[in-house]
């Protein structure tokens, strides 16, 4: 099926990217193109022009320094799980994309395009909760910082509102002693999670687990730290996890749909909790 | 010397001789053809479940750039029929209906009044490009009066439900009976033990890789129009466009099917575009083309199953079966497609008692109108439905008297000293050792395995529960005798043909009236004239899919095309190796049985040496310079082939199945099976059809369905919402086959397409159910998700054993 017209560029530079979206109205980023060319194809959305993200180098790149990794917006979701760097510190963010699509989706997908749709059922952003990330944007007014769940909250309609576009994340860098994972339940159709949770917890000493970060998606109506969850967990006992992680979502918080009921959903927050909790436990250096 | 026989190419592994261009990309498929002067189509569809048309506005769609015509029902009207529906249940008395007010509530090409489904055609758009006529088609205006919809039969059957069709009352399409119900009902009275089960075989999507397409062409000089797009029954299709649609000599129709990616059941099915494109290119002046979209396949294109089932079993408490009662309601969608009443009645009632000796057996079929997309096949359809009724009420049986459910299988089911075998409700078993591959099917599951019992309590460790089952089915195929297609209500003859030339330069062609869709007609076809002739599968070329070619062939569905279609060419390859044989006779001089065949070369016995090859005595044939009397030059000959009855495939599965404590996930991690379709024709296909089906069947017994709101909103209409069956959640498959000949046809071969299908769905669930026998479930519904499995757990423990069922 054929997209209605729209006219095309493909900007050297970030500045000239965003001076392209304020030009004219429904003009929109493209990135790796998976939720966009099909939202086309489909005529569901309006589009005058888009803007091609592809031949802005400095987007692609993934910088590490002592303060975090810089990983730019056109990174493909493959270049990042296999960034050695990320790879030993962030278990979350190469579980998270690891679960997405398939081999293809993830060679073209790029984890700027992921946080576009950061308020639907997302992979991506729930380990970018836990990491504590935050995401560099540029607009007219030059960058800022937003944090994820600013991002969540204004989705990517507040970007567009604004001509902003997002050109990077910055995850800070992970003490020794920290690891993360995720855990997720596939939607059969489209590998979306039904229910995704993403842990990151603070070093273990007798059998104990220290700080915890947990964060859900797919469950909720948009991924969301669940902050009782962690002060419910926090300093635990690593043998008595699996039991107390009950009740982590309220059923009332979390969504029902053709997919899966509410009840469902919260009982595999638990499920799931426990098992990235555990994932994230065996990535710990051994205690001592 | 001895004779040197040759290898049988028919049994053997070939290689199919297709694959080199559809795995390199090179085939061609409707949507990659262009013609000259071409112009694009695009339909809309209705966006409601039911509702008025009150009024189409085209004015700004007809200006809109590039467009050539806009179309509504208005501009047909006079120009073309309703779509017909040639398989219209209930008996000799209603077949050969006057169309089209003989088929009561028949689906206009274009919606006139209303609109009945959401995938309902209301208007086209023909212009330069596909884009413009999409762009066009936005600005076309229906003011539309939405109805009351209705969308599961048993609720359309009711008085005062909404109406679809002014001339179809209560929305009964067809009610048929087969067996004797009172019989049925006095076993049921009368029996010791007796189960029974409500169970709704859930819709199901064709999903195809390509979705459908359509080119229509006329040609002003000679009057004829071509139609090139996916039909997998061309010749038939020619026939019905012809006669009953367009109303166009059948000498000035010809259609050429291209490559066709996969149907399932769905592309011998009439649809709108059909007739369109064709109408359309006279009109203009223009070729005309129309592709769909998978949005498409899934809203417009004829769905499967969908039957809502309640099924009686009655038994002794030793395990003897005395009676069956089954009362379907079949759900049609809004219109009778073309053969989608007959599937939906004859396929699941006669098919009730499968592979059982059951001495009463009564099944009732009531096919519904709804407000859903039509109702048509999907592989094993009918037979896929009653398996699992038949198979979830012995498994209740077995359980309710306490015995092994493979023992009260086996001492039930039909033995081979019993066929021919008259199941009761209509279907005459041919052949099969059904115990011994239920048996083997067992063993296979079993082999390399502990005991039951501790690998239950192996996985019960794992925080899994294990659970078994093992099902016997079995399938009838091979449509139809012609004569008794017809006492089931079908309008058409169900034969099939083949014309086989031996060229004067040796090689031969082999034009058939089957048309396949992935199933390698070029390949298994082949074989069978190559090993009658005794000649290289290479030097055998295979043609179809034209109507310029073969005389007629009804299609492929219905896992007829190589007992029946096949039969057709072996019978010409005989015919021509006979005319052969005379013609080498007369040179030879010698009487005709004195002449050796061999190899593809004759000679007097015992003369080796003067050996011909079949190239020179067709060269001579085709000279016709010294032919024997009588005998017509040229080596070319036509064959029509109609089976005596229909032939039944039977098997075996038997899975193991582990569930998950935690979220209620099915895991198969052990599927075998048994399979048998008579003599094979390419081995290698047989069981490529084999594991194809069976995962077409774990897809419905795992993750499909179609689901609709109660205004007719299919909200399944994609495949990010729909889920298929994936490699990756596809386990091994040890498959094995069995070997009964038919006796319903020369090659022995019986239907292989389907026979994967009909016992997966039921297999598994009776796994799932027996690893969950201690939370007393007795029935979990289709499709087993995580979900669905894992609340029967949750209302089992909250509830109490047998809380469970859901």
């Amino acid at each position: 099926m054929s997209s209605r017209s729209f006219d095309y560029a493909a900007p050297k530079s970030v500045a000239d990217a965003v001076a392209l979206l304020g030009q004219t109205p429904d003009t929109l980023p493209l990135a790796g193109g998976h939720e966009l060319l099909t939202q086309l194809r489909l005529r569901q959305i309006p589009a005058s022009r888009l803007v091609d993200l592809r031949n802005i180098p400095a987007l692609r790149s993934i910088d590490s320094n002592a303060a975090g990794t810089m990983i730019g917006a056109m990174a493909r979701l493959a270049e990042i799980a296999a960034n050695a760097k990320l790879q030993g510190s962030t278990g979350a963010l190469v579980d998270a994309i690891a679960s997405v699509g398939d081999v293809q989706t993830r060679n073209m997908a790029t984890i700027g395009g992921s946080l576009a749709s950061a308020d639907g059922a997302n992979d991506v952003v729930a380990a970018l909760l836990v990491l504590e990330a935050q995401v560099e944007v540029s607009g007219p007014r030059g960058m800022r910082l937003v944090t994820v769940p600013d991002l969540i909250a204004g989705g990517g309609a507040a970007l567009r509102a604004a001509n902003e576009l997002i050109v990077g994340v910055q995850v800070p860098e992970v003490p020794t002693g920290v690891a993360s994972a995720y855990a997720k339940f596939k939607n059969p159709a489209n590998s979306y999670p039904i229910c995704g949770v993403a842990v990151a917890v603070g070093h273990n000493t007798n059998g104990n687990i220290g700080q915890i970060r947990i964060a859900v998606t797919g469950a909720t109506k948009a991924a969301k730290r669940l902050t009782s969850a962690e002060a419910a967990l926090a300093g635990k006992a690593i043998a008595d996890i699996k039991s107390l992680a009950t009740g982590l979502l309220s059923p009332a918080e979390a969504v029902t749909d053709m997919f899966a009921s509410a009840d469902y959903r919260a009982h595999l927050v638990d499920v799931l909790a426990a098992e990235a909790i555990a994932a994230a436990v065996a990535r710990l250096p051994a205690a001592g | 010397m001895t004779d040197m026989t040759p290898p049988r190419m028919l049994g053997s592994r070939q290689k199919r001789v297709e694959d080199p261009a559809f795995l390199q990309g090179t085939a061609r498929f409707t949507a990659d053809l262009s013609l000259p002067g071409m112009a694009h189509m695009v339909i809309l569809r209705s966006q409601h479940g039911h509702a008025k048309i009150l009024n189409i506005d085209t004015t700004a769609a007809a200006q809109s750039p590039g467009v050539v015509r806009v179309v509504t029902a208005k501009d047909i009207a006079g120009h073309m029929m309703p779509l017909p529906c040639i398989w219209i249940p209930g008996g000799a008395e209603s077949h050969f209906p006057s169309h089209p007010f003989g088929v009561p509530g028949a689906g206009p090409v274009l919606a006139t009044d209303k609109v009945r489904y959401i995938g309902d055609p209301v208007a086209v758009v023909v212009a330069e490009t596909e884009r413009q006529a999409l762009d066009a088609m936005e600005k076309i205006r229906v003011d539309y009066e939405v109805l009351p919809a209705v969308t599961t039969p048993r609720e359309a059957l009711k008085d005062g439900a909404p109406q679809l069709h002014d001339e179809v009352k209560n929305n009964l399409n067809a009610y048929c009976a087969y067996g004797d119900k009172t019989a049925a009902e006095k076993a049921i009275a009368e029996g010791d033990i007796v189960v029974e089960l409500d169970t709704y075989n859930q819709r199901t999507i064709n999903n195809p890789l390509e979705p459908r397409g359509a080119i229509g062409e006329f040609d002003k000089e000679t009057g004829e129009y071509v139609f090139r797009g996916t039909s997998q029954s061309p010749h038939d299709h020619r026939l019905l466009l012809a006669l009953m649609v367009l109303g166009i000599p059948y000498n000035k129709l010809r259609i050429i099917s291209p490559n066709i990616g996969g149907s399932f059941g769905t592309k011998g099915y009439l649809y709108a575009d059909m007739p369109l494109v064709l109408w359309l290119a006279k009109e203009l002046g223009r070729p005309v083309k129309w592709i769909d979209t998978r949005s498409g396949m899934m809203r417009s294109t004829v769905q499967g199953r969908d039957q809502w089932m309640h099924g009686q079993l009655a038994g002794t408490a030793d395990g003897r079966i005395t009676g069956l009662k089954m009362v379907a309601h079949a759900n049609l969608g809004a219109y009778p497609s073309t053969i989608g009443p007959g599937v939906a009645t004859a396929m699941v009632g006669r098919s009730i008692p499968s592979v059982y000796d059951i001495p009463a057996v009564s099944a009732e079929v009531y096919a519904a109108f709804t407000n859903v997309v039509p109702l048509g096949a999907q592989r094993g359809s009918g037979r896929a439905e009653a398996t699992f009724m038949i198979e979830r009420l012995v498994e209740l049986y077995a359980r309710k008297i306490g015995m092994d459910p493979a023992e009260v299988r086996l001492k039930n089911m039909v033995r081979p000293d019993q066929m021919p075998f008259d199941n009761r409700v209509g279907w005459l078993y041919d052949s099969g050792d059904y115990p011994a591959t239920f048996r083997r099917a067992l063993t296979m599951a079993m082999a390399g395995h502990n005991e039951l019992g501790q690998m239950k309590a192996e996985a019960r460790a794992r925080g899994k529960y294990l659970g078994f089952a093992a099902v016997p089915f079995v399938a009838v195929s091979g449509v139809g005798p012609s004569p008794r297609m017809a006492k089931e209500g079908m309008l058409g003859g169900t034969w099939e043909s083949c014309n086989l030339k031996v060229y004067p330069t040796g090689e031969i062609c082999v034009m058939i009236g089957s048309k396949p869709h992935g199933q390698g007609h070029e390949t298994s076809f082949g074989q069978i004239a190559a090993d009658e002739l005794g000649v290289p599968l290479s030097s055998v070329q295979v043609l179809h899919s034209d109507t310029k070619r073969a005389t007629f062939g009804q299609g492929s569905y219905g896992s007829r095309s190589f007992s029946v279609g096949g039969a057709a060419v072996l019978k010409a390859a005989q015919m021509a190796k006979k005319k052969a044989i005379e013609m080498a006779a007369h040179g030879f001089k010698i009487p005709v049985e004195d002449v050796v065949y061999t190899n593809g070369r004759m000679y007097p016995k015992g003369h080796p040496e003067k050996a011909r090859g079949l190239q020179d005595v067709a060269l001579n044939m085709w000279y016709g310079w010294d032919l024997p009397a009588g005998m017509e030059p040229n080596l070319d000959v036509t064959t029509v082939y109609d089976p005596p009855d229909f032939n039944y495939p039977h098997g075996s599965q038997a899975v193991i199945v582990e569930v998950d404590e935690n979220t209620g996930k099915v895991e198969i991690v052990r599927y075998v099976g048994v399979h048998d379709a008579g003599v094979p024709g390419n081995v290698m296909i047989l069981e490529g059809q084999v594991h194809g089906g069976i995962v077409h069947g774990m897809g419905q017994a795992l993750w499909e369905g179609a689901q609709f709101t109660d205004d007719g909103t299919l909200l399944t209409s994609t495949l990010s919402n729909y889920p298929l069956p994936r490699a990756s959640n596809i386990p091994h498959l040890d498959v094995e086959m069995s070997v009964s000949p038919t006796p319903n046809g020369p090659l022995g071969a019986k239907g292989a397409g389907e026979i994967g299908t009909v016992g997966a769905p039921v297999v598994i669930a009776n796994a799932v159910c027996d690893a969950l026998a201690e939370f007393g479930i007795s029935h979990i519904e289709m499709p087993l998700t995580p979900e669905k499995v894992w609340q029967a757990m949750q209302n089992s423990k909250r509830f109490g054993a047998g809380g469970g069922a859901i």
